[in-house]
Formats: C-alpha cells, structure tokens, sequence
C-alpha cells in the first residue's frame, strides 16, 4: 500500500515538474538561430585563443571539498573559534590588576593636610612627603579624584589657587 | 577532426584540451553553449548579459581546465562555474543600479510576456525570482534543466540532502503562492490539478 502511494506521488511529482517546464519554459531555441550560436561559438573560441589554461592550484582540491564537505561545520568551528577568542580576551581583561589609588588609603582630612602642604611649598612637598614615582602618581589621582569627591577648596587648593 | 570529436565524450575532449589541442574545446562549447544560455537567462532575464555569463564561463573554465580531475561530470562543472558566474553577475548588478529590483521585474515581466503571453507565466516567474538563490538555483536545475539531485548537488558544491532541501523549500513557497493567486488556482483545477501535485510533491520530499 506504501508502495502504491510513493508510485503514484512519483508520478504526480513527475507530472508537476513538467507542468511547471510546460508554463514556464524559454523557447528560446525557437527564437534564436543556429547564426547566433556560432557567432557566440566564434567571440568564445577567439577569446579561448587568447587564454592561456592555468597550471593547478594543489589547495583547489581540499578547498573545493572542504567547501562542499564541510560547510556547515566550517561555519560551527568558525563561530565557537570566535566565541573562544573573546571569551579569552574578556578572562585576561578581568585578570588585570587596576592600578590602586594613593587616595584610597588615606582619610579625607590627610588628604586635605597634604593639599595644603603641597599649596604652600610644592618643592618642599615633593622632596619630602612624597617618593619618586608616588608624586607623580599622587597628582594623578587626585587629579581623577577631584570632579567626583573632591570639595570646591580642595580643587582649589590642588590648582594652586 | 571535427567529425571524430562528435564521437567522443565530454572528458575525452577535455583531455585532448588539457593535451593542447583547443580545437576539441569548440566542440565542448558547441555542446553546451545552448544549455548554459537558457539557465542564465533563468538567473540574470537579460540576453545581453546572460551571452556575457555564457562567455565569461567558458573563459573561466577553459583557464581552470587542470582544475577538474574529473570526480564529477564535465557538464556539472561548467554549470556550476556558470551558477556562480550568473550569480556574480547579478551581485555586479545590484551594486551598479540605483534601485535594481524595479527594474529587474519590469525588464522580467516584459521579457516573460513577449514569450509567453501569459499571467500564470508572470506570476510563477515573478514568485520564482522572489526565491532565495539557492532554492531558486535547485528549482531551476532540476525543472528546467532536468537534472538530478546528485547533479544539482555537484553544481551548488552542497550535500544531496541539502540540494534536496532547497528544492523542497522552493516547491513548498511555491505552493504557497498557488494558494494565495486565484489565477493559478484556476490554472491548477483546470490543467490537471497541479496545486494537489504540488502538496503530493511536498508530502514525497518530506
């Protein structure tokens, strides 16, 4: 009975895609005639006569069969290759240890006693209170740190005013 | 020489070629320049730039000669270079015209109905351009060209299943548009029912 069915939706396929031929063909072959053919023949073999046949690629093989092959793994690979790579950049990116603020440590009134101090005598502030490297350092942050917990006389303190 | 080259097969000539005889090449483009000129048209509805296909294909394959080894056949090879080559085309097309799909179904529509002077002709044809490029290509393979699937599979560089697939989905919008148009329903009922025929052919690819 199975059979029976699948025979006669064979046929009805069949008959379907003649249909459509049937309505939908180009007859061009009727339009055209054979002078056309070879005129298009001769413009194609004068090119031809023009062309060299290029020596063989040997990665056109595996590509083609890979592309044939494997496409929908290829694109797989691809998207969990991507997906890897920023998940690897987002782990290194958390892994970085930020820089500490010097403000950090310290209470609001030392702050405001070394503002004052570096106010009144900045070389004498620099060479003292402060290292090397931690002067610099200092600026920066309180610099950063102004716009957000700094009062208004303590930037002004810190812009020397 | 012309008259042995009638004789031999499409690898054959294409071994003579590789040989250095391109004299065998015109017999190859004899074969199939007929064939190659009605898919393209199918793809690109112009003569102008469906010869231009045809041509470029033929170029492209006769420079890839030593490319093919011969794992499919001669004529699915150079259908798909053609394929690819129309489908450029059309890319090149889109990207020079300002607003190309108006255009493309005008030119198509008078084109369809020079030749055939038919509504259930401009509908079909205007549903079937509508297809994406793929299921288009499967449908147009295997309907006009008469092809199988395992040819069709060879020319879109895909699995069989997936030729099958692109098929089967372009039959089913098909069948979608038969449902909504009154003027093909009519058509189906009265030429033999074709609406039915495509459920069948639905129901058989699932």
């Amino acid at each position: 009975m199975k059979h029976l069915s699948e025979t006669k939706n064979a046929l009805n396929s069949e008959k379907m895609r003649k249909k459509l031929k049937s309505v939908n063909d180009l007859n061009f072959d009727m339009d055209l005639s054979d002078a056309f053919f070879d005129k298009m023949h001769d413009k194609i073999m004068q090119k031809v006569e023009m062309t060299e046949i290029e020596a063989k690629n040997i990665w056109d093989g595996p590509k083609k069969y890979l592309r044939s092959h494997y496409r929908g793994w290829l694109y797989c690979g691809v998207s969990m290759c991507s997906i890897l790579a920023v998940a690897i950049l987002l782990r290194l990116h958390a892994g970085v240890v930020q820089p500490k603020s010097i403000l950090a440590d310290l209470d609001s009134r030392t702050v405001e006693l070394m503002l004052a101090a570096q106010a009144e005598a900045p070389e004498v502030f620099s060479n003292t209170v402060l290292g090397d490297g931690a002067g610099a350092q200092f600026f920066v942050d309180a610099a950063s740190d102004s716009f957000e917990n700094l009062n208004i006389s303590q930037v002004r303190l810190l812009m020397g005013e | 020489m012309r008259g042995t080259n009638l004789e031999l097969t499409d690898i054959m000539l294409v071994e003579l070629v590789k040989a250095g005889d391109r004299k065998s090449f015109s017999e190859l483009v004899k074969r199939h320049q007929r064939g190659l000129l009605r898919m393209s048209l199918r793809f690109v509805k112009d003569m102008d730039t469906a010869e231009d296909v045809v041509q470029d294909s033929f170029i492209k394959c006769y420079e890839k000669l030593n490319s093919f080894e011969g794992r499919s056949s001669f004529k699915s090879w150079l259908y798909q270079i053609t394929v690819n080559t129309a489908r450029n085309k059309i890319r090149e097309k889109r990207h020079n015209m300002m607003d190309i799909d108006d255009v493309h179904l005008a030119v198509g529509a008078v084109a369809e109905s020079a030749l055939l002077g038919s509504v259930v002709s401009e509908v079909l044809t205007a549903e079937i351009e509508k297809l994406p490029f793929k299921q288009k290509t499967a449908l147009v393979l295997r309907v006009y060209e008469d092809l199988s699937f395992k040819e069709i599979a060879e020319i879109m560089e895909c699995p069989y299943d997936t030729a099958k697939a692109n098929y089967r989905h372009a039959l089913l919008k098909l069948k979608d548009v038969f449902a909504e148009h009154k003027e093909l329903q009519n058509w189906s009922e009265v030429d033999g029912g074709c609406f039915s025929e495509i459920t069948h052919r639905f129901a058989e690819a699932e």
